[in-house]
């Protein structure tokens, strides 16, 4: 009789929880219990960043970034806090992992309110996110809003534009009677490939480089090339700017003119650069700015991009479609991207990280360091190819790596030709689940 | 969150308790009502004469292991295996898919480089770990002056564990100015890529897993300790050499214990996940250990039911490798309580 | 071991002591290279070779480590998964072992053999599901998902003490009995007591897993204000990859502890490790 009862008990035990997994998918039914959900139309996304002391509880924020970054996005958030004392903001600094550690808090149901997005990656997170209501044109370019919106809603409202440019050391041109690049006309891929030349010099660890490695995330576009045709459904890996890209970034490798794999192991290339080892550091975006505090006594200044490359990204705070505070939330975000506080934090003083995309605080960021050329990521925001959005990022980034490890762009000995089609393969296939 | 245990939540909730404890109440409300109901049940039939009150009390300690068991145990397993039949990402609801996940498994690349790479690890470390562990218990159990401190000092590298063990050995192994080929550019050598190199990084996490063999080293000096004196004393009588006492004495006296450790190191190295997740997967997946790609499927790439597949998979190789090892242990592990004692098969020519 | 004395014996020894030194200064020199690397400039650390004394001992990397990562917070989180884990398994394990040593009924050796053969599953098979289950009981980004489990009993503690209880002499608990005593009674006035040296090896072992634990925490954790050290360590590895000062000091803050356990309860580390190897009694 004994063994019966506890037969019985492990059965309702067993079935407890088979049950319990089983009905959990779908709601979030505590949240639905606990708030409203968040009625779309609510027209205080579009007004501009008025201070209300109707506002109160708690907003939680993620975002990623370099430690920049994250200074500057602070900044802006305590200055909301300032003007809103009754609302509390939660950051969430993820440091590592940024999407995948989304993904599982939007799976397990703990998103944030409000999350930091970029525009490659939003595709795969829009089935989370509210569509938000903006007036476009308190933004510096109306592509912004288009790069944020998919199937005509707005999913995240813009926030920052980190376009790409080129610092390079001035001195070092000088020293190798080198003429300086334009400030406005981007320099073509051969005049890089021969300035490198000239400008590296010396041996071992004194050695000086004319670039650090190339990353083709900059250089495909470069050559006329890009990751995926226009309507991102298939990968464009194998088509031959693609590839010319990738060979002119081992054609620096072999020639020494950048720093190896096992030189750069370990080692930062924008300390690199700060320390005068090297010439042209062609992956400098606005978040490198605040550091340039630090430069070793050399004059530097920046242009644009060799051959039009480089991307920009255009970063956006989205509403996640469970919050539970969502009026505070959206009077967070639009104040984050439309108040002149929060966008001259991130982009018009010292601390700043990227360009503001609210019209009137762009003319700011030109400021910061007013005997540099700026501008040049001003026009790289107009001119600079966006990013190219698509939903798996991190499987494909994961089918990516093969770059690395077989060509000799990383540790490979494949050639480059053979490679890529490869690789592309692997991408249309992930781009084929959906 | 499930219903019930949403509405539970909302309760206490609404009664206002704190934040960070809400999470567990719903929780503990059903554990305590499972184990009231249980332990009135027993009650009931003690009374009725049924059970005896021993026996009751057996069963109301050892369900506290049952449940855990039942909980955690049993019914992840079930839904497990139920879930590697199916396409699941979490977010929408699980499809049917039959044997779908374990036909890609037999036609994807990296199912099969993370186990070689895993069986690779698994084969090198292990032995050697045992081996060196050993062979250092045996230099441990001398009885010489300061050997004390000699126990703590290789001791002590086990209590670097885990992410801060990997994060030092990554600089270690750093191909500039790492400790390593600092030493062998000493010696005039140029050390290899380590960690870049593809061919190197697997080596360095073996070569990094031996630092740690103090940590077997305690439990054979305490085999070691507790070989009866007896049997050296007879060794000596007939003359026996150091090396031969050890051929003939201690190792058939340690081999369970060599055994038992051989086995858990077995299955331990064939979970490895920290060294993988660290330097992801390390240059052209040479580091790309078997519990690390689970962890990407099922947590990166949210492929739950596929993971769920690689990790029945991971269970049956652990199973066969350690029926195996169990089977031959026939031959090379001796109990004292065999007739007459199984010693092993080959003795070696007398040296000099 | 003992060796007959005689020159056999010596010669051993002074080809003994060679081996011990080296193999020590193998053994030591990453823990001294860590310290002193946490103690250094960047720029030292690249031109220093093989050297280990730091040139001018920079305690600021550590102010520095430790404030730019939440460590505070961090070190509460972990505290938390490693106490009430100890408590969690030295109660249920206690209990669930006294349970199977001493109390002989019909069915236990069945469920002692079944609690064995759960030390062969790899954890592996139940993670998914478990993820999900703690999804369903809401308690995803917590710390409970690390605590709960532990209240349930473990195999391994629980062969271990059930095997320290099993020892114990017979007629222990006959005169409670006869006194009427009910067993939870005698497990928590005789037993438990009684065990304590068993028991501070299980808490050295529980205590040496749960503050190292990685997998588990990272498979629940996604906020910042529950991470544990070993999360946060793992994040600093991310973003400050090449400020291996900073690095090593953290990972200097995160193995002290252990290491000073180890010290102050040397003996409950090598009972636990002998218990670990010990053959079946």
């Amino acid at each position: 009789m004994k063994k019966w009862s506890f037969i019985a008990m492990s059965l309702l035990l067993v079935s407890l929880v088979v049950s319990a997994c089983g009905s959990g998918n779908n709601s979030n039914s505590a949240t639905s219990t606990a708030a409203p959900s968040s009625d779309s139309s609510n027209p205080a996304a579009s007004e501009g960043s008025g201070a209300s002391a109707s506002l109160k509880g708690k907003v939680t924020f993620a975002y990623w970034g370099a430690q920049s970054e994250a200074d500057a996005i602070k900044q802006a958030v305590s200055s909301f806090e300032n003007a809103n004392p009754n609302v509390k903001v939660e950051q969430q600094w993820i440091q590592k992992d940024y999407l995948t550690k989304l993904q599982t808090m939007i799976a397990g149901g703990t998103a944030p309110d409000v999350m930091l997005i970029s525009g490659g990656d939003l595709p795969g997170f829009a089935s989370a996110f509210q569509p938000l209501q903006a007036d476009g044109s308190v933004f510096s370019s109306p592509t912004l809003v288009d790069s944020m919106s998919m199937d005509g809603s707005l999913y995240a409202m813009p926030f920052v534009i980190k376009p790409k440019v080129m610092a390079i050391n001035v001195d070092l041109f000088e020293k190798n009677q080198v003429p300086l690049p334009s400030p406005t006309e981007p320099m073509t891929t051969e005049q890089f490939l021969d300035i490198s030349k000239k400008l590296t010099s010396g041996e071992g660890a004194s050695k000086i480089f004319g670039s650090e490695p190339l990353w083709l995330g900059n250089w495909i576009y470069a050559f006329g090339g890009q990751y995926y045709s226009d309507d991102l459904t298939k990968s464009t890996l194998d088509a031959p700017e693609a590839i010319a890209a990738a060979e002119f970034i081992v054609k620096t490798k072999q020639d020494g003119l950048v720093p190896n794999d096992t030189e750069k192991k370990g080692q930062s290339m924008t300390d690199w650069f700060l320390a005068g080892r090297i010439g042209m550091y062609t992956d400098f975006g606005p978040w490198n700015l605040p550091q340039m505090a630090d430069v070793k006594g050399f004059k530097w200044d920046l242009v644009p991009f060799p051959g039009n490359g480089g991307s920009k990204e255009v970063n956006g705070l989205a509403l996640s479609k469970d919050s539970k505070n969502a009026d505070a939330a959206k009077a967070f975000i639009t104040y984050m991207t439309q108040s002149e506080e929060a966008q001259k934090a991130i982009g018009g003083n010292k601390s700043a990280y990227g360009i503001p995309v609210l019209a009137s605080a762009t003319g700011a960021f030109e400021t910061i360091f007013p005997d540099k050329n700026l501008k040049a990521f001003v026009l790289a925001a107009e001119k600079q190819h966006a990013q190219e959005a698509q939903k798996r990022t991190n499987e494909i980034n994961n089918e990516m790596k093969a770059i690395d490890d077989k060509t000799p762009i990383g540790i490979g000995k494949q050639d480059v030709k053979e490679v890529f089609p490869q690789v592309a393969e692997k991408i249309n296939k992930i781009l084929q689940q959906d | 969150m499930n219903g019930l245990i949403s509405s539970i939540y909302s309760f206490y909730e609404g009664m206002g308790m704190p934040a960070a404890l809400l999470p567990l109440l719903p929780f503990l409300t059903l554990i305590a009502a499972v184990f009231l109901a249980f332990y009135l049940a027993t009650r009931l039939l003690v009374k009725k004469k049924i059970m005896h009150e021993k026996t009751a009390s057996f069963y109301r300690f050892v369900s506290v292991w049952i449940v855990g068991f039942l909980l955690f145990t049993v019914g992840p397993m079930i839904f497990s295996i139920y879930i590697s039949f199916t396409k699941w990402e979490v977010v929408s609801d699980p499809q049917w898919t039959g044997l779908d996940n374990y036909r890609t498994m037999f036609q994807d690349s990296l199912f099969y480089k993370s186990l070689s790479v895993t069986f690779y690890y698994t084969i090198v470390s292990v032995p050697l770990q045992v081996v060196l562990s050993f062979a250092i218990a045996l230099l441990m159990n001398l009885r010489l002056r300061g050997i004390y401190v000699f126990r703590t000092i290789y001791y002590l590298p086990t209590l670097v564990q885990g992410v801060a063990q990997m994060v030092l050995f990554i600089w270690i192994f750093n191909p500039n100015v790492g400790l390593v080929n600092s030493m062998l550019r000493l010696a005039g050598v140029e050390g290899p890529g380590w960690f870049s190199s593809p061919h190197w990084s697997m080596p360095a996490v073996i070569i990094m897993s031996l630092w740690t063999v103090g940590g077997n080293m305690i439990i054979y000096l305490a085999g070691l300790s507790d070989i009866p004196r007896s049997l050296y004393e007879a060794a000596d009588i007939d003359g026996a050499t150091a090396s031969r006492k050890v051929w003939h004495v201690t190792l058939p006296q340690i081999s369970p214990i060599l055994f038992f450790n051989a086995v858990t190191s077995m299955i331990g190295a064939f979970q490895t996940f920290t060294q993988g997740f660290m330097i992801e997967g390390g240059p052209d997946n040479s580091v790309l250990f078997y519990a690390y790609y689970l962890y990407q499927n099922a947590f990166m790439w949210f492929k739950m039911g596929y993971g769920s597949a690689l990790a029945w998979v991971l269970f049956v190789i652990i199973l066969i490798f350690t029926a195996l090892v169990f089977r031959s242990s026939a031959l090379w592990v001796y109990y004292e309580t065999d007739q007459g004692g199984r010693r092993k098969r080959r003795v070696r020519a007398t040296r000099p | 071991m003992s060796a007959p004395q005689g020159r056999k014996h010596k010669s051993r020894k002074w080809l003994a002591y060679p081996l011990l030194f080296a193999g020590a200064a193998l053994f030591l020199y990453p823990f001294l290279w860590m310290i002193s690397a946490s103690l250094r400039s960047l720029e030292e650390i690249a031109r220093s070779g093989m050297g280990v004394w730091p040139e001018h001992w920079r305690w600021s990397n550590y102010a520095k480590a430790l404030t730019v990562m939440p460590f505070g917070r961090y070190l509460v989180n972990t505290l938390l998964t490693t106490v009430f884990p100890i408590l969690g398994t030295v109660l249920s394990c206690s209990l669930v072992g006294y349970a199977f040593a001493r109390l002989k009924v019909r069915g236990s050796g069945f469920l002692f053999v079944l609690v064995l053969s759960t030390m062969l599953l790899p954890g592996e098979v139940t993670m998914i599901p478990r993820f999900i289950l703690f999804k369903n009981l809401g308690m995803l980004d917590s710390l409970y998902p690390m605590i709960v489990p532990s209240f349930f009993g473990s195999a391994f503690y629980i062969f271990l003490l059930r095997q320290f209880y099993a020892r114990l002499p017979v007629g222990l608990e006959e005169a409670a009995i006869i006194d009427g005593c009910s067993y939870f009674k005698i497990w928590l006035k005789i037993f438990l007591p009684l065990s304590k040296p068993a028991l501070m090896a299980v808490g050295v072992m529980v205590f040496m897993s749960s503050w190292n634990s990685f997998m588990d925490p990272l498979i629940y954790i996604n906020s910042d204000k529950w991470k544990t050290l070993t999360l946060g360590l793992a994040g600093f590895q991310g973003t400050y990859a090449t400020d291996t000062n900073l690095l090593m000091a953290a990972a200097v803050v995160i193995t002290l502890p252990c290491i000073v356990l180890f010290f102050a309860a040397q003996r409950a580390f090598m009972e636990g490790l002998t218990f670990s190897g010990s053959k079946e009694s």
